[in-house]
């Protein structure tokens, strides 16, 4: 209903100004369709989009990257980035006119913190996800430190390729006392547990989820989802309070989507400490232990 | 009988026609040797002191402030309160503020209470009894003018009551309001000892005004602001900064109908209460938190009376609209705060049919039925506070309806010295917001966090209750014998879970509240009252009660065996009295619920008073002593065995043009 009535706006407003160009008596010229129409987004797509990316900002550093004609635009929850789970959000607009464009791609992320010494990357997402049927791509990153990070990415334009450097951009600190990113040895490997969207946890009951990623033997290449499966025990304490804990908590485990989800439970708002029971799939303990175990995330409600 | 009906109306619009067994009132304004139930210190007492004439009545103290009336060894869940028939609620999660706080002597003629479960029309959720508050309204063709003033002073705790008031009346018009203010500082204890954190201070202001357009039909209004500031909780670990409830009303009444009913009020009502805790000032707080409460409750009455025959009707539609909202916020050291919803913001729409029919089937038969159905909607409007419940019931409602109802059948007969009534009754009451929707209510009895169980049923009771009273020796030895019981099914009490975590630093763990299979309460009181001589009257009672539940253990907070006795004198306008009250130890007490005895006791009292005139100024002065030999002790049902007031000398004078 919504949309339609922005139809007839925009029909009215289109109608108002090609009138007011052609005058009263002259007929209305036909449109043509410009370039631009076959490339872009109808009018009701960029509303739709409009909304969508209207609750993000673009990061700075990372986004308005030109290519071509096109300008990539890169949008997360804030203008600038945390150490742990980011949200990122890429969409293409024709630098000219501002309008979406339909047909892209974005591949090859490869978050690097050139350290001097050393050189090394960070889990990330192993796939772009299309938001809806509009041309906005999904994916996360999530930076182990703070600092200076270059995230470069390949792109597809219609025909048109290339890369681009990504960056530098600024990692910062997750809030104070804040733990969204934690890692663990195994077989000779470290793996890391990134919590997923800590910010939207809520009191009462939340869909917990996590990804375990595997550090790459070339520690410069990105740190994808781990292959093999495992299951962590959630146990979420408040430290403040006695360690007061929540019952009905139900164990991360892996989803079709390469993600691990479970049931988080938070009896209100404040810090709480989610301590993690990692298991194999066998049900070995991997890393962590029960109850309040030395591996945790900090969150703060 | 039509007329005599019509006359018992005017003269006591309220109020019943009959005085069942079960009906008991204390009057509080009244003046020294007007021979009804009053207290010693006049019309300064408190509230508190006033409901602990009601022979039913017991007082949960958590302080020198608030205390909560318990009728039948029933607390607040299971007795309807209300203050000329409107509903009011508490806004303290903790309970320290029960509703008959928020009112003050001065508003009141007399508190009624209808025992069991035939309540007052407007009651619901009585099986233990129903209290009603009557205002005090000047009335039409009162004396035109009249103005009162009081001031009363206790040694022990620097109390200090000071009150005036005035009214004026007319043919057509009435009004009558007035200012009291109480001001009290810690008390101490039998032996010296200093009870820290029990001071407080109210100020009530009242006003009613009535007009008669014309004959007939009437139209009054009342407003009472209530403030209480800076009260002390020694029982628990949170005072109150500020209790502050505002009562309104307003109500039509037709009078002399012709037909069935020949009497027709309706009555509409809101009133709000807000209550703020504080630990700010408590020594050894763990985490500082501030506790807000908020409680509002809108509502409407119409009652119709009527006589045909021999039967009196009452009929009566009430229904009332209250939210409950509490929450609370933490603030650990350097930490982030933390935040819960302890009431979550709960709203509860009740309507319900009242009828009552009091039979005289002959001079010394009477029989009284009472029914009540009511239909009650509740919801939770917060989400925040539903999604945390959620937590403990997964798949839980966000509301709830359910019917509520009961029924009661006394008979009484009354023939050459005897009197002898019995009844019965069946009853359901809803789960409170506390027992259904409470979120980590810490009770510092027994060191648990409660948590409310949305999915509990209507906990439901049959009352049986007979009571045989014989005058001999020419009305001079006057001795009976009362007792009911309750069995009810689908009790509500909190229950441990050890699963769940507590959230209180320091508590024992977690108590949901559970429906237990069954529970009795049995209350047997033996008294004698023998008056050899027109000036001198001995009282005595011996009230026993017993509470078990379906697990076979003891209910907690019963009352243990217990005595009264007093000598009365009566000298032209003054009055003397010397008594005693005696309590044995309660070993039988719940200790599964986290009660520990008390030991027994014996407490002395005196007073005095006197009704004279100074002048045209009609004067009552009290004097008296509380606690005469200065005994340390506290009852079953102070709270954590907080000591009751040792040695206490008070002095007060009421005057009135």
């Amino acid at each position: 209903m919504k949309y339609k009535y922005h139809t007839y706006l925009w029909g009215l407003l289109f109608g108002v100004v090609s009138s007011a160009c052609s005058g009263n008596d002259e007929p209305v010229p036909i449109t043509i369709p410009s370039i631009d129409d076959e490339v872009c987004c109808t009018q009701d797509d960029e509303v739709k989009i409009g909304e969508i990316l209207a609750g993000y900002k673009e990061v700075t550093g990372l986004s308005r990257q030109s290519a071509g004609s096109y300008t990539i635009k890169v949008y997360s929850r804030k203008a600038s980035l945390y150490v742990g789970y980011n949200d990122l959000y890429f969409a293409v607009e024709k630098t000219e006119s501002g309008r979406h464009v339909k047909d892209f791609a974005i591949s090859d992320l490869s978050p690097l913190m050139d350290m001097g010494m050393m050189q090394h990357s960070t889990p990330i997402a192993n796939q772009f996800a299309q938001i809806e049927s509009f041309p906005i791509y999904h994916t996360w990153v999530a930076p182990l430190m703070a600092g200076e990070w270059t995230l470069p990415f390949s792109y597809r334009i219609k025909d048109e390729s290339g890369t681009l450097p990504g960056g530098p951009v600024t990692i910062e600190a997750a809030p104070e006392g804040q733990a969204w990113i934690k890692s663990f040895k195994w077989n000779g490997a470290t793996y890391y547990l990134t919590l997923a969207s800590p910010q939207d946890l809520k009191t009462g009951v939340n869909t917990l989820c996590a990804y375990i990623s595997k550090k790459a033997d070339d520690a410069t290449q990105p740190y994808l989802p781990a292959s093999e499966e495992f299951t962590v025990d959630i146990y979420p304490t408040m430290p403040d309070m006695g360690n007061h804990t929540s019952p009905n908590n139900e164990p991360l485990t892996l989803q079709k989507d390469g993600s691990y989800q479970g049931q988080l439970n938070l009896t209100m708002t404040g810090v709480w400490d989610i301590h993690l029971h990692v298991k194999d799939a066998i049900g070995n303990t991997v890393a962590g232990g029960e109850e309040l175990s030395e591996l945790y995330w900090t969150i703060a409600i | 009988m039509y007329h005599l009906f019509i006359l018992l109306c005017l003269l006591c619009p309220q109020d019943t026609v009959f005085k069942e067994t079960a009906i008991d009132e204390v009057v509080v304004s009244s003046t020294v040797g007007s021979g009804k139930k009053a207290v010693s210190k006049g019309r300064v007492a408190s509230i508190d002191e006033h409901l602990g004439q009601l022979s039913k009545v017991e007082m949960v103290r958590r302080g020198s402030y608030a205390w909560e009336p318990v009728v039948n060894n029933m607390a607040t869940e299971r007795v309807s309160t209300t203050i000329d028939g409107m509903k009011i609620f508490y806004a303290c999660t903790d309970k320290m503020d029960p509703v008959t706080s928020y009112v003050e002597s001065s508003n009141l003629q007399r508190i009624s209470l209808n025992a069991g479960l035939d309540g007052n029309p407007q009651a619901t959720g009585n099986i233990g009894g129903s209290i009603d508050l009557k205002l005090r309204r000047v009335g039409f063709d009162a004396t035109p003018s009249e103005y009162n003033a009081s001031a009363g002073f206790e040694s022990n705790g620097n109390v200090q009551v000071y009150g005036a008031d005035a009214a004026f009346s007319s043919h057509r018009f009435y009004t009558n309001f007035g200012l009291f203010y109480r001001h009290a500082d810690n008390y101490k204890a039998g032996g010296g000892q200093q009870i820290d954190f029990s001071q407080f201070q109210k100020t009530n202001a009242f006003a009613n005004i009535g007009w008669q357009p014309a004959d007939d039909h009437v139209l009054e209004a009342t407003i009472i602001y209530d403030i209480a500031t800076d009260i002390g909780y020694p029982a628990l670990t949170m005072d109150v900064k500020k209790a502050e409830g505002i009562i309104t009303s307003l109500s039509y009444r037709q009078e002399h109908l012709s037909g069935l009913f020949h009497r027709w009020e309706t009555k509409a009502y809101y009133n709000h209460i807000t209550h703020n805790m504080d630990d700010t000032k408590r020594p050894d707080v763990v985490i500082h938190m501030d506790m807000p409460g908020e409680s509002q409750t809108a509502g409407i009455y119409s009652l119709l009376q009527g006589a045909k025959g021999n039967h009196y009707l009452q009929l009566n539609y009430d229904a009332y609209y209250n939210t409950l909202f509490a929450d609370m916020t933490m603030y650990p050291d350097g930490g982030q705060p933390m935040y819960m919803l302890t009431w979550p913001n709960v709203a509860t729409f009740n309507t319900g049919l009242a009828l009552t029919d009091d039979i005289t089937l002959a001079p010394y038969h009477h029989i009284r039925l009472s029914a009540k159905g009511a239909c009650q909607r509740q919801h939770i409007n917060s989400d925040e506070g539903f999604h945390a419940l959620s937590i403990y019931f997964p798949g839980m409602n966000q509301g709830n309806s359910r019917f509520v109802g009961r029924l009661a059948a006394s008979y009484a007969y009354e023939r050459s010295g005897w009197k002898v009534a019995f009844g019965t009754g069946y009853g359901t009451r809803a789960p409170t917001v506390t027992e259904s929707y409470g979120y980590f209510l810490n009770n510092t009895f027994d060191q648990y966090d409660y948590i409310g169980n949305p999915h509990l049923k209507n906990e439901s009771a049959i009352e049986i209750n007979a009571s045989a009273q014989l005058s001999t020796l020419n009305s001079q030895l006057s001795t009976k014998l009362e007792a009911n019981a309750f069995f009810f099914q689908n009790y509500i009490i909190g229950r441990p879970d050890s699963r769940l975590s507590a959230m209180t630093l320091g508590a024992a763990g977690v108590k949901i509240y559970q429906n237990l299979k069954y529970a009795q309460i049995v209350n047997v009181s033996l008294s004698a009252d023998y008056k050899p001589f027109h000036w001198l009257e001995w009282n005595n009672r011996i009230t026993y009660s017993y509470g078990r539940e379906s697990t076979n253990e003891r209910l907690p907070l019963i009352a243990p065996l217990s005595y009264l006795g007093s000598l009365r004198f009566h000298w032209k306008n003054i009055e003397a009295e010397g008594g005693v009250r005696m309590a044995a130890r309660n070993s039988h007490c719940g200790t599964a619920y986290g009660e520990t005895p008390t030991s027994g006791y014996a407490v002395w009292h005196l007073n005095i008073g006197g009704h004279f005139l100074l002048g045209k100024i009609a004067t009552d002065l009290h004097f008296g002593v509380e606690n005469l030999f200065d005994r340390y002790y506290s009852t079953y049902s102070d709270w954590n065995h907080i000591p009751q007031k040792g040695r206490n000398i008070y002095i007060n004078a009421s005057f009135q043009l």
